[in-house]
């Protein structure tokens, strides 16, 4: 990896796994951590708690936390001013904002200005992170999206995405830079955020939503997975301007997701579960559907009425083609990384 | 290779659709590259020889319905468009023009073009005029280009003789002046595409365009009757400015697309002399005055005996005059720059969209202070009159009666005609005013592009071929690094 890495979306969910693992490595994956001497500067949200003393005892890499805003021009140059070829690894992006037009903002244009200022520095290599929104959703529960499947974005955060990869090829390819795109489905893990806890407590209660039959796939991808196919499409050579999916091994049906969440409650840490689900007919999902275009056409956004639209659906990818290239290779499965998010929600004195 | 008898299934890396200067060069540029390319024209395959420049032989044979078009408004502009392999550089006078530098910046900075400045585009207008070669005449000036140049003169203006894609070959004709070849795109880059192991498929009309897999399904018609499929990875759409918005309509694209429609509402005048001043083969020549631009300028006109006819149409016993004085006749041309006031619409069931367009009250002024300065220059360069085609003051004979010529052009006026159309899928980063993105690919989609006049996010005021050539020179060439 290079000598100077940049670092954004450091304050959020991927971003301070991955300074963790940058800077310590991760339990199952310690060969990520930067080389001893690496100099990484973080970009952190005005306002946003950075980096602390007790993460970066104990390394010699290097930690300069910035502060601003992606979607100014300016405060992107600042990132990376007196630095020299370093690495972009981009994991900021807004996935629930208040106003559609903010996934625009700083999904594209955030990017794009990071870019810009990136190939003033010299930045030979940018890693973005996408999603699975810019494909859609399968055709059928046996389908599985590869890297070849086209673009059939879902709602407003799919065009940004779309959009974003779409435009960061196009600046890539001007600036002369290795773009690598990463798109995790949805993720779990340590440093969730407290949406992803109330979904355990859904579950726990009795409340956990089950939409039609729950045989529908869903691929998700743990969290250190995740910052192991980031850090191999920052390191590999084949990686130069190749777009990945990176996730668990296998998809998951709906009803598998739950049932392993409820398990993991009860069998590993001794919680009372009430052995219900929230049945609902699909027919919800796709009224939600239609509720979260017609909020999202108005330039709103409601995060509950979103996710609730995607109960139902197939989303899942194949990741033949990261094991063939990068050598990727999930070692967390769903059980054992719900047990670890549920360790860690319960070691942050949070309930369930 | 030049496919004529295709199989109902077609299945191609890249296809381009027009064979005009964008198409031309997309095609080529991308062949060169070693890509598999289709290049699908909806006109016929014809040499520059296969009829006579300026007739209207040519107008049948190369001209989209003999060359009677009409865009509808108050009141309406006669348009012209190429139909045949080479489009619209088969049937033009080839002047060449870059856009002005100022025009440029002002489309990088109203539409947010990216990576788009005049010093950007240097290499990409060298590259095509490395293959072109514009040029002016090699020594003297047709008599149609010294008449405007000594008129000018006269009354304090400054006329140059603007650089054309032509060959000057080795015979003079009888004012001494070298007879002249187009360069048109099938003299220069469809040989050089079908050299590069490009396929070409002409007299095919595409009808629609629909997502397939993660590439395009293009259901097309050849020689009028039989149903053509072809699969493809990429599209190029290079059909012009009115067939490219109404393909992209066709095709359910609808967003910024056909909306904007600009032209080059133009007039045109023609003088009589006492004196020969119009010669066989003399082709058109390149003189403009464009010290008005880029709101207006005017220069030499087509003056073969087919179109001073059309040009002289409404006068008393004027097609007789034509036929019978031509030698004495030469026609100017005065041509304003165009407002984004038109649009482009596919209509279900109609081959051909409905164009509309309103000329504005800027460009109805453009045109009469047009029309008031060139008939002075050519009365003082000697005219025995010139014919305005306004309907009050049909014939000036002096500079007198030009006091009494009106400095804004009737709203009734029915003359305005047009050959440059652009600006109805504009391009940029913008996306509430432009259709296709900063090197061409149509906002919201993949693997689709637009590469030809439409992408002009303006009028540049100059004949816009030039411009067009080193937007897909350098669409092509980004296209190819992605």
């Amino acid at each position: 990896m290079s000598d100077e890495i940049i670092l954004t979306g450091a304050g959020g969910w991927v971003g301070s796994r991955m300074l963790h693992g940058l800077l310590h490595g991760l339990p199952d994956y310690t060969d990520i951590a930067a080389a001893p001497g690496t100099q990484l500067r973080c970009f952190y949200r005005d306002g946003e708690s950075s980096v602390t003393a007790e993460l970066t005892a104990d390394t010699e890499t290097r930690v300069l936390p910035v502060f601003g805003d992606l979607t100014v021009a300016a405060d992107c140059e600042r990132l990376f001013q007196g630095t020299r070829n370093p690495l972009l690894v981009h994991t900021a992006g807004v996935i629930h904002p208040r106003r559609v037009r903010e996934f625009f903002d700083t999904n594209v244009e955030g990017t794009l200005n990071l870019l810009k200022a990136g190939s003033r520095a010299g930045c030979r290599r940018a890693v973005i992170v996408s999603s699975n929104s810019p494909i859609g959703c399968n055709p059928y529960p046996e389908h599985r999206f590869d890297e070849k499947s086209p673009y059939n974005p879902y709602q407003g955060y799919g065009r940004s995405k779309m959009e974003m990869e779409l435009r960061a090829r196009d600046y890539a390819a001007e600036l002369g830079m290795e773009l690598v795109i990463v798109r995790p489905p949805w993720f779990y893990g340590p440093f969730q955020p407290p949406r992803q806890t109330l979904f355990f407590s859904m579950i726990k209660e009795g409340k956990g939503p089950l939409l039609g039959d729950g045989l529908n796939q869903r691929s998700m991808v743990y969290i250190d997975n995740l910052c192991q196919g980031l850090a191999l499409a920052a390191r590999h050579p084949a990686a130069a301007g190749q777009t990945y999916w990176i996730a668990d091994a296998e998809p998951y049906p709906m009803q598998t997701i739950l049932d392993t969440i409820e398990s993991v409650l009860e069998q590993d840490f001794r919680m009372d579960v009430a052995h219900k689900r929230m049945r609902l007919p699909g027919f919800v999902a796709e009224v939600a559907y239609y509720v979260d275009a017609a909020i999202q056409s108005a330039g709103l956004y409601h995060q509950k009425i979103h996710v609730l639209s995607e109960m139902n659906k197939n989303i899942a990818c194949s990741i033949d083609k990261a094991r063939r290239e990068l050598g990727y290779e999930p070692k967390i499965a769903l059980r054992e990384g719900m047990r670890r998010s549920i360790q860690w929600c319960l070691d942050q004195g949070m309930s369930i | 290779m030049r496919i004529t008898q295709p199989e109902s299934f077609l299945r191609s890396e890249i296809v381009v659709i027009g064979s005009g200067p964008g198409g031309a060069v997309t095609a080529a540029t991308l062949a060169g590259a070693g890509r598999q390319v289709l290049l699908v024209e909806e006109g016929a395959d014809l040499p520059q020889d296969s009829c006579k420049p300026f007739t209207l032989d040519e107008m049948r044979q190369k001209y989209r319905a003999g060359g009677i078009t009409a865009a509808f408004g108050k009141p309406s502009v006669a348009y012209a468009e190429g139909s045949c392999v080479g489009g619209g550089s088969e049937v033009n006078s080839g002047i060449y023009h870059r856009a002005p530098p100022e025009i440029l910046d002002t489309w990088a900075r109203d539409y947010k073009v990216d990576f788009f400045s005049p010093a950007l585009l240097e290499s990409h207008f060298a590259a095509c005029e490395q293959v072109m070669h514009p040029a002016g005449y090699p020594a003297s000036l047709p008599r149609a280009s010294q008449i405007l140049r000594e008129g000018a003169a006269k009354r304090g203006m400054k006329s140059l003789d603007v650089p054309r894609l032509v060959d000057f070959g080795p015979d003079l004709d009888e004012q001494g002046v070298p007879y002249s070849q187009r360069r048109s795109m099938s003299a220069t880059f469809v040989p050089m595409f079908l050299n590069n192991g490009g396929n070409l498929l002409a007299a095919t009309r595409v009808e629609k365009l629909a997502r397939h897999r993660d590439g395009w399904e293009i259901h097309a018609r050849h020689a009028g009757m039989r149903s053509l499929l072809i699969r493809t990875d990429k599209v190029f759409v290079c059909a012009g400015a009115v067939h490219t918005p109404a393909l992209l309509q066709r095709s359910g694209i609808s967003q910024n697309v056909g909306k904007t429609l600009s032209l080059q509402p133009m007039v045109k005048l023609t003088a009589e002399f006492a004196e020969p001043v119009n010669f066989p083969g003399m082709g058109v020549a390149g003189e403009q005055v464009s010290e008005f631009s880029p709101e207006f300028s005017f220069g030499c006109a087509i003056s073969s005996r087919a179109h001073l006819a059309i040009n002289l149409a409404d006068e008393t016993d004027g097609v007789a005059l034509a036929v019978n004085r031509h030698r004495h006749l030469v026609s100017y041309y005065v041509m304003s720059r165009g407002s984004l006031n038109g649009s482009v619409r596919a209509l279900p069931g109609f081959n051909d969209p409905l164009v509309r367009y309103g000329v504005t009250q800027r460009e109805r002024e453009n045109l009469g202070k047009g029309i008031k300065a060139l008939t002075r220059v050519l009365l003082a360069a000697g005219a025995m009159r010139v014919f305005t085609g306004l309907s009050d003051n049909r014939v000036i004979e002096s500079l007198r009666q030009t006091d009494k010529l009106d400095n804004t052009l009737p709203a009734g006026f029915s003359n305005i005609m047009t050959v440059h159309l652009m600006s109805s899928c504009p391009m940029g980063e913008d996306q509430r005013k432009a259709a296709v993105n900063s090197w061409g690919r149509v906002h919201g989609h993949a693997g689709l592009y637009v590469s030809d006049v439409s992408t002009l996010c303006t009028s540049p005021g100059v004949n816009p071929q030039g411009t067009i050539m080193a937007l897909a020179h350098r669409n092509s060439e980004h296209f190819l690094k992605v």
